[in-house]
């Protein structure tokens, strides 16, 4: 561990972009820490210097009508349990409030849980299916906005630059006729990594018959949560019905791969998948029939 | 006022809840060292050499031993079969090999990776089926040296640490006759105690002898262990009790508390703590054995049971401990709660490259359970009879003997467990009734207390308040902080809040055989009644002279003296104690008690070192459960329990160790997986994999006690901790079978078992 | 000797200034330099909820917290858990028999301040959900979780 690291706590953007230029690779940013003190312990990642940005003024909350804005350093409790959030992007709630327990998502950060790109991290699927931007600022170059997807490069591997750090997520409105969900297998009721998580956002044409657009994350069946194209493209245009979904499933199947490890097998993750997507569709189907009727 | 069946609050309630208590782990000793343990990485293999030379000259180091350091002696609960450090080869993952006492842990942790070890790995045996075959390797070349710890040896070979058999002749000849012959073959895996308090000891070598600090559940066994370890006279050492973190049975033979000892001598007497981190924890606890049960029945037209046959293989692990007294459990509940013809068994407790197991709550029950009540549903299943009916038809009653020949009696209380169950959620069992996803099972036990003595002491202070000096333990049931001050307060008229009950110490309390079994309430409560009558004696004698009238004319009330027939007290208890205290003597009570032996046939089978089930107990429990079609999650939407307690003591203690033990078995037999890969190392190596049961997983259990004067219980009680920590795989896997329509034979049940009988049913 | 920092922070109501080494865990500063050893030791892993200290209000496992990034912040331990609603909360675990071995209870009742100061009145649902990160192996939650439901319709009858 790296018992002479310094550590620098820091109360404004500004001066945590300043040392970001300053340190660039050399440093590693701490919000909660629940993810990057385990890293720094174990060796997993190495740094001389750990920016505490935890307590940066403004970088918290939600906000915005029409395209929203997510604080990076909003809490992953605080999004569970924002009604705004809930009701507007239902899925995002749902997996931040079952990453870890209460403990954990009382200091875990949304920044955090993205940026570390953990393969089952629980805010990526929800982030993609809403195809949601990344804001990043640097102090040598300002800011700039990035696609999740452009974003994530490979388990734990992002584009952010050394010197730049994620401040905000930017979330488009959902289209009329749809809704978004977050199904995660885990064994236990809470305290879980997901052993598979599917988040789908359905919308559904006028008249509720066929799907006008569908979008379909997945983690668990990859080294990162990926956006199922292929799956998306197959159901469009549609009727949600046993065969549209099978044949998404399939797609989805043909792109993942699947591991054993002491949380479950290969086997049982490619058995569950399947059916973890089909619940999803229905759970979305069933939302968009009950609000237009 | 009666204090019996109340739920007084217990007396470590307040400090508990505010911080307060001094658990081992947490416990500190002036100029105190760190102790950390090398543990072997491999799981076999030849000890080829152990260096300590770099690591003794690491900073902050102050002692550095290892197997060549110590007497080369062996010890053991029932066989003398372990080291203290491995000598000349490893036989599991995370056996200690040499221990490292520093300044500061992170000092003695650098030293521990200096120690220069030369291991030339081997094949480790995993499997205890393969380990039984003939032919295996042996773990122990040296088997037939190993001296039992007490008494005469027993059934032993090779690989074979234990083994109990009964054949009675001619069972395979009924099984050749018979219209039905119904076959299964169940396995269940080792369940961790996980208890919330890691294991810890902090030792001190002072004056020529070794006092151990613990938490201890069995302090007088610590005691004979660890003298065994250090070559030491039994009373060469001492142990004292702190408050005890959860033990479940994984705290009830040593673990780490010689080896800080030996630290300590070898760092000039600076006393030495030694605290398991948790993954350390998990990786060597003393675990529930895993098994594999095959149990066969012969049936005849009418569904009556003709024969059994029962083989069971129990993973001994490494090393033997308690575990040569569960080898006797197959035979014990192979054939127990429905009436069996002939039964032949034998339990077959196996050596394995694995860490030892030992005793956990309930020990090998929930196992046998399972196997023995899913077996009758199949062979219900097989007859088209429903599975109560077919339960009841044939349920033992009085005058039926158990296995071992002991008589049963009061057996109305397992029948009336299932007419308790039937007035709460009355029976659906028919085909018409079933509801997809949905299922439920029913299942009963016969269980039995430890039978084991205990005695204490106890003086009355010169305030009127009572000392209680045991070496009884309490690991969380409230034996000690409710129930037996409650059985001393109604028996001397007195407030259970006036009883004050010492922290063991075994160079001042008399032999308790440790919180194991059920026990402490009932055996401890019985002594304690005891000592309580001679206590009571002698204070009405006492107030009788400064009274000036007969002691038989008084009685005590709520502390005060008072003669019978009149309302108003004469004299308070503490004016007792004073006269007495300082006219000669404190006046002091003794108690000691065990239950007694219950008879049975001592031919019944060979190897039975565990004979009988004392002061019986009976018990039936009931389980809804749900099925997700999308994940295969098991989730248990109801659960009911029947529960003879003899007598309830403390109404809120009772129900505590039922909702904790059903949730504990729940665990086993959803969440919880203990697996080993082929090279020994253990796959749930955190508490990430080994998933403990969370407040979201369980539901609050229903039950009801079933009371019946008992004589062999203090006012009636009987111990109340263990058996409903038997039932849950058993009912659970039923539910679960019943659910999907396919048999369910291992715990624990796991969505995957589930999606694969679904499989098919599409998605 | 490794290089320490000294850190200040509100403890309990008091200030304290103490000194740190690199990432060392808030649980063992608590633990061991300022000897409040009612915040357990379970797991070091996040896993358990046993370490459960408030810090600025919240509930977070002092084990897998920085010590140094407590700087300046208000922290709370099982021992200085003397307010009203926590008296409350002891008080109903004491009498519903919520209590075993006993190890796991302050940070459950650490856990409950923090959950009924931002919902004053959580239905079982909640209080489970809350509850999961704090693994109890005596008692299956049963009695824990009564006594809670008891503090809520206390305070809603009290209103």
């Amino acid at each position: 561990m790296s018992a002479d690291m310094d550590f620098l706590s820091l109360t404004s953007l500004a001066e945590a972009l300043e040392k970001l230029r300053s340190y660039g690779a050399d440093a590693v940013l701490v919000a909660g820490g629940t993810a990057a003190r385990y890293q720094l312990v174990s060796g997993m990642v190495k740094a001389k210097v750990a920016l505490h940005i935890e307590r940066i003024d403004g970088a918290a909350g939600f906000s915005g009508n029409g395209t929203a804005r997510l604080g990076a350093l909003t809490t992953l409790r605080d999004i569970a349990e924002d009604a705004d959030i809930l009701s507007r992007f239902r899925a995002v709630a749902m997996a931040a409030g079952k990453c870890g327990g209460w403990q954990t998502q009382s200091i875990a950060t949304a920044g955090g849980n993205v940026c570390t790109a953990a393969p089952t991290a629980d805010l990526l699927p929800p982030l993609l299916v809403q195809d949601a931007e990344i804001e990043l600022q640097s102090r040598a170059r300002g800011g700039r906005t990035l696609g999740l997807g452009e974003f994530l490069l490979d388990a734990f591997k992002t584009a952010r630059a050394p010197d730049e750090m994620a401040t905000a997520f930017l979330l488009p409105a959902q289209p009329a006729r749809s809704a978004d969900t977050y199904v995660r297998i885990q064994r236990r009721g809470a305290m879980e990594r997901p052993i598979i998580a599917v988040a789908l956002r359905l919308a559904m044409d006028e008249g509720l018959k066929n799907v006008s657009e569908v979008r379909i994350a997945v983690s668990g069946a990859g080294a990162l949560p990926f956006r199922a194209t292929e799956a998306e493209a197959l159901m469009a245009g549609n009727a949600p019905g046993k065969e549209a979904i099978r044949a998404a499933a399939d797609a989805i199947l043909a792109r993942s791969s699947f591991r054993t490890d002491p949380r479950a097998s290969a086997s049982y993750r490619k058995a569950v998948l399947p059916r973890a997507f089909a619940h999803a569709v229905s759970i979305c189907s069933d939302a968009i029939a009950a609000n237009g009727a | 006022m009666s204090h019996i069946g109340s739920s007084a609050i217990r007396s470590d309630a307040w400090s508990k809840v505010n911080g307060e208590t001094v658990y081992a782990y947490d416990y500190k000793e002036a100029g105190m060292l760190y102790g950390v343990l090398l543990r072997s990485p491999y799981a076999a293999g030849k000890l080829l050499r152990c260096d300590l030379a770099k690591a003794r000259a690491m900073p902050g180091v102050r002692a550095a031993i290892g197997a060549a350091d110590m007497p080369p002696t062996l010890a053991g609960w029932s066989i003398r079969d372990t080291p203290l450090f491995a000598r000349d080869r490893v036989r599991y993952v995370g056996e200690p090999i040499a221990a490292i006492a520093a300044d500061s842990l992170a000092e003695a942790r650098a030293a521990a990776t200096a120690i220069e070890l030369e291991i030339e790995p081997g094949t480790p045996l995993i499997d205890p089926e393969a380990a039984a075959r003939p032919d295996a390797p042996l773990l122990h070349p040296d088997w037939k040296d190993y001296v039992p710890t007490a008494g005469s040896d027993f059934p032993r070979n090779g690989n074979i640490a234990a083994e109990c058999s009964a054949d009675p002749g001619g069972v395979d000849a009924i099984f050749d006759a018979a219209p039905l012959v119904v076959e299964d073959l169940f396995t269940t895996q080792r369940q961790y105690q996980a208890y919330m308090e890691p294991k810890s000891a902090v030792a001190i070598y002072r004056a020529g002898r070794y006092i151990i600090h613990s938490g201890h559940q069995f302090p007088f066994n610590l005691r004979d262990r660890a003298a065994q370890f250090l070559g030491v006279a039994t009373t060469d050492v001492r142990v004292i009790g702190h408050a005890i973190g959860g033990g479940f049975g994984g705290k009830l033979d040593y673990s780490v508390e010689p080896h800080a000892a030996a630290l300590s001598k070898a760092a000039s007497g600076r006393p030495v703590k030694i605290a398991n981190s948790r993954v350390e924890d998990l990786a060597t606890a003393n675990c529930r054995e895993s098994t594999i049960v095959k149990m066969r029945s012969a049936v005849d037209g009418d569904g009556n049971i003709l024969a059994r046959d029962v083989e069971a293989y129990m993973d001994n692990g490494a090393y033997t401990g308690e575990m040569s007294y569960m080898a006797s459990f197959p035979f014990h509940c192979g054939a127990i709660n429905y009436r069996v013809g002939k039964f032949r068994a034998i339990g077959k407790l196996v050596y394995t490259n694995t860490p030892p197991t030992g005793a956990m709550r309930g020990v090998s029950g929930p196992a046998m359970y399972a196997a023995l009540e899913n077996h009758m549903d199949h062979i219900a299943a097989k007859l088209g009879a429903d599975r109560r009916e077919y339960r009841l038809r044939h349920l033992v009653g009085d005058g039926d003997t158990l296995p071992n020949g002991q008589v049963l009696a009061n057996t109305k209380l397992l029948r009336r467990g299932f007419d308790e169950i039937e007035k709460i959620v009355p029976w659906r069992g028919a085909a018409k009734d079933r509801v997809p996803y949905k299922g439920r099972g029913l299942a009963a036990a016969i269980w039995l207390v430890n039978p084991l003595p205990g005695a204490l002491s106890m003086k009355l202070e010169e305030d009127g308040t009572l000392s209680v000096i045991t070496a009884a333990t309490d690991n969380g049931t409230g034996a000690l902080a409710a129930g037996v001050p409650q059985i001393i307060a109604e028996t001397l008229g007195i407030r259970p809040e006036q009883v004050r009950i010492s922290d063991p110490d075994t160079d001042v309390a008399a032999w308790d055989s440790g919180s194991q079994g059920g026990r402490t309430t009932q055996t401890i409560g019985l002594a304690a009644i005891e000592g309580a009558n001679q206590l009571r004696a002698k204070i009405l004698e006492t107030a009788g002279q400064l009274l000036q009238v007969d002691a038989g004319t008084l009685t005590i009330d709520d502390g005060k003296i008072r003669i019978e027939g009149e309302t108003k007290s004469r004299m308070a208890l503490s004016e007792v104690a004073m006269a007495a205290t300082f006219g000669g003597a404190s006046i002091q009570g003794t108690g000691g008690a065990a239950l007694p032996a219950v008879p049975f046939n001592p031919g019944c089978a060979n190897g039975l070192l565990f004979p009988f089930f004392a002061s019986p107990t009976y018990h039936v429990h009931y389980a809804e459960v749900e099925v997700s079609p999308v994940s295969g999650n098991i989730d248990v939407t109801r659960y009911v329990v029947a529960q003879d307690v003899g007598r309830v003591i403390n109404s809120a203690c009772v129900e505590g160790q039922i909702q904790g033990a059903v949730a504990q078995s729940i665990g086993m037999t959803l969440y919880e997986s203990m697996r080993f890969a082929d090279n020994g190392r253990l796959i749930e190596n955190n508490l990430q994999f080994y998933r403990l049961p969370l407040a979201v997983d369980i539901p609050k259990v229903e039950y009801v006690t079933m009371e019946l004067d008992n004589i062999e219980g203090p006012f009636g009680a009987k111990g109340s901790g263990e058996a409903p920590i038997l039932l849950p795989p058993a009912v659970i896997a039923s539910a679960v079978a019943d659910a999907i329509g396919k048999p369910i034979c291992k715990i624990p049940v796991t969505p995957e078992d589930v999606l694969e009988a679904l499989d098919g049913d599409g998605f | 000797m490794t290089e320490t920092h000294p850190v200040t922070a509100t403890v309990n109501g008091r200030e304290e200034t103490f000194e740190v080494e690199g990432l060392e865990s808030l649980m063992d500063v608590l633990r061991d330099k300022l000897h409040l050893s009612g915040t357990k030791e379970g797991c070091r892993e996040g896993e358990c909820g046993a370490c459960t200290v408030l810090l600025d209000g919240k509930p977070v496992n002092s084990c897998g917290y920085i010590a140094r990034a407590a700087e300046g912040r208000e922290i709370e331990t099982i021992e200085g858990l003397n307010d009203a609603l926590s008296m409350r909360i002891k008080t109903a675990i004491v009498e519903a028999g919520g209590i075993q071995c006993g190890y796991c209870t302050p940070g459950i009742v650490v856990m409950l301040s923090g959950l009924l100061r931002r919902h004053a009145a959580p239905d079982e649902r909640l209080i489970r959900q809350a509850l999961s990160g704090n693994i109890c192996r005596c008692t299956g939650y049963a009695q824990i979780v009564d006594a809670v439901l008891g503090v809520v319709q206390g305070k809603a009858a009290a209103e």
